[in-house]
C-alpha cells in the first residue's frame, strides 16, 4: 500500500498501490462530508443516497477507473478511505453518523486536496493519467480548523497555474441548507463551484446525482461538472 | 506465468482514427497473434485494418484446440488471406478497401519458440541477452497483401509468396512485436535523449500489469515525445 502519512495531521490515508491499477487513466474522487452534530436533519438521505452512489457507480462505464477517497469531518479530519477502487468499497458499510462538536472544514478540504495531489503527482509519474475531483458538502462555517482557508487557496491556485491541470482539476463545495455563509467559504478557500441546496431528501439525492453524473462526465480527457 | 501487455494508439498526423489493429488468443500451449497497419493512402485504412484483425480471429477461432506448434503458423496465415479473399468479395470491397499490413506471430509458451511473418513494414524486438531488433522497411511502399490476394489462395502461389517474405524463428522468454509507428517518435519539447525502443520492449517497468505499455506511452509523451505514426505494440514475457 502507499501510505501517505500528512506531517500536518498524522492521518495515514492508505491510498491503492499506483503499482497495481491496470488502467493508464484513472477519475480519483474526494469525497469530504462534514459529520458535525448539525447534519443529523439529513444524514439519513444522505446515507441512502451515498449507497446508491456507490452501487451505481460499481456498475457504471467508469467503475475500470474510479479510486475514490472519503474524508468526514467534525472538529477532527477523519480518513474513511484513502483512494480505492470504486468496486473495492462495500456500499453498506460507508454510513455517516453524527458526532463530535465542531467544524473543521478547512483542515478537511487541505487534507483531503493535499492527498489528492500527492496522489496523482505519483500516478502520473507512472504513466497514469487523472481527472481529479474534489466535492465538499457541508452545512456550517468553519470553527474548528487549525489552519487558514487561505492556505486551501493557496493549494488550489498553485495547482491551477498548470494548464494540464486547469482541465482535469476540479473542486465543488455543496452547502447544505440556509444557516452559513458558503459563498464566502467558497472564494476564502478558492473553490472553483458552489452548489447550494436544501436538506431535503429530494435535495440531497439531486446533490449525489450531481456528484455521480459529473464523475460519469469525467471519464476522457477533461473534467466537467454538472448541475 | 505469462504476462502480456498490448496498446495501439493514434497517431499525431492522424486526426480522426487509429489505422492499426490486432488481436492475439492464448490458448493452453501457444499464443497466436499479429497487428496489422492500413494504409493511408487507402480507403477507409482504419476498416481495413481492423478487417485484417477480426478475419484473423475468426481464422484462429476455426483452428480451436488445433494450433500447437510455429509450424502451425503457414496453415493458419494461407487459411487466414483465404478467410480474407472471401470476405472482401462477399461485401464488395475493392483493393483499396484492403490495403494492410500483417506482422503475424505464434509463440510455443512451453518451449518458448517464437514463429514471426511480416506481411508489410513493423518489426519485432526480441529481450534475450540483449536486445535484438528485426526491422522490415519497406520505406513506407509496402508490398500490401491485397495486390496479391487473387493469386495466394491458391497453395502452390502461397508457399512461393509465403517463401518471399521475411520471417524469424527464434527461442524467447521476452518479446515485442510493433508496427512501425515506433519509429515515429519526435522530441517535441525537452533537451534529454529517450531511449523509446529499448524502454518499451525491454524495460520491465510494472511487467506484470496489462496496462505497463500503456502506461509507458504515456510516460514517454511527459518526457515531450509524441509518435506522428499510430502506434501498436503486444510484448509477452514468460516467466
Amino acid at each position: 500500500m502507499d501510505n501517505l502519512n500528512l506531517h500536518d495531521f498524522n492521518i495515514d490515508f492508505g491510498n491503492f498501490d499506483p503499482g497495481e491499477i491496470s488502467s493508464d487513466e484513472t477519475i480519483n474522487a474526494v469525497l469530504i462530508v462534514d459529520v458535525s452534530p448539525s447534519v443529523a436533519a439529513y444524514v439519513k438521505d444522505m446515507n441512502t443516497a451515498f449507497k446508491d452512489f456507490l452501487e451505481e457507480m460499481q456498475k457504471s462505464h467508469v467503475a475500470e477507473k474510479l479510486m475514490v477517497s472519503i474524508i468526514e469531518f467534525n472538529e477532527k479530519t477523519i480518513v474513511r478511505s484513502g483512494f480505492q477502487p470504486v468496486s473495492s468499497i462495500d456500499p453498506a458499510a460507508i454510513l455517516f453518523r453524527p458526532c463530535g462538536s465542531g467544524t473543521a472544514l478547512y483542515d478537511a478540504v487541505l487534507a483531503g486536496i493535499t492527498n489528492a495531489l500527492n496522489y496523482r503527482t505519483n500516478l502520473e509519474n507512472s504513466g497514469v493519467n487523472c481527472n481529479t475531483l474534489i466535492f465538499i458538502i457541508t452545512d456550517g462555517e468553519d470553527n474548528s480548523s487549525g489552519n487558514q482557508a487561505a492556505k486551501v487557496r493557496k493549494v488550489l491556485d498553485d495547482t491551477l497555474k498548470g494548464e494540464k491541470n486547469a482541465f482535469s482539476f476540479e473542486s465543488i463545495l455543496f452547502g447544505v441548507g440556509n444557516d452559513a455563509d458558503f459563498e464566502k467559504a467558497q472564494k476564502d478557500m478558492g473553490i472553483r463551484h458552489l452548489a447550494k441546496i436544501g436538506n431535503s431528501g429530494k435535495e440531497i439525492r439531486k446533490m449525489i446525482g450531481f456528484i455521480s453524473a459529473s464523475i460519469s462526465k469525467s471519464s476522457g480527457t477533461n473534467v466537467q461538472v454538472v448541475f | 506465468m505469462i504476462y502480456i501487455s498490448t496498446v495501439s494508439r493514434r497517431g499525431s498526423s492522424h486526426a480522426d482514427c487509429n489505422e492499426d489493429s490486432f488481436y492475439y488468443k492464448q490458448s493452453d500451449n501457444v499464443i497466436t497473434g499479429g497487428i496489422f497497419d492500413g494504409c493511408s493512402s487507402g480507403k477507409d485504412s482504419y476498416f481495413a485494418s481492423k478487417l485484417f484483425a477480426n478475419v484473423f480471429r475468426k481464422t484462429i477461432d476455426e483452428y480451436a484446440g488445433g494450433i500447437t506448434m510455429t509450424k502451425d503458423l503457414k496453415l493458419i496465415t494461407h487459411a487466414f488471406f483465404k478467410n480474407l479473399k472471401k470476405t472482401a468479395n462477399y461485401i464488395g470491397l475493392i483493393e483499396e478497401e484492403t490495403l494492410s499490413t500483417a506482422i503475424l506471430f505464434l509463440y510455443e509458451t512451453e518451449t518458448g519458440n517464437l514463429k514471426v511473418k511480416f506481411f508489410g513494414d513493423g518489426v519485432a524486438y526480441v529481450n534475450n541477452d540483449e536486445l535484438k531488433i528485426y526491422k522490415i522497411d519497406e520505406n513506407n511502399q509496402p508490398d500490401y497483401v491485397a495486390y496479391s490476394l487473387n493469386n495466394i489462395i491458391e497453395t502452390e502461389n502461397f508457399r512461393k509468396y509465403w517463401d518471399l517474405k521475411k520471417s524469424v524463428n527464434i527461442t524467447t522468454k521476452d518479446f515485442s512485436i510493433s508496427s512501425d509507428g515506433i519509429f515515429s517518435y519526435k522530441k517535441s519539447n525537452g533537451n534529454e535523449d529517450f531511449p523509446v525502443e529499448t524502454f518499451l520492449a525491454q524495460d520491465n517497468f510494472l511487467y506484470k500489469n496489462p496496462a505497463s505499455l500503456k502506461r509507458k506511452l504515456n510516460m514517454i509523451k511527459n518526457k515531450g515525445y509524441d509518435h506522428y505514426d499510430d502506434i501498436t505494440i503486444i510484448r509477452i514475457i514468460n516467466e
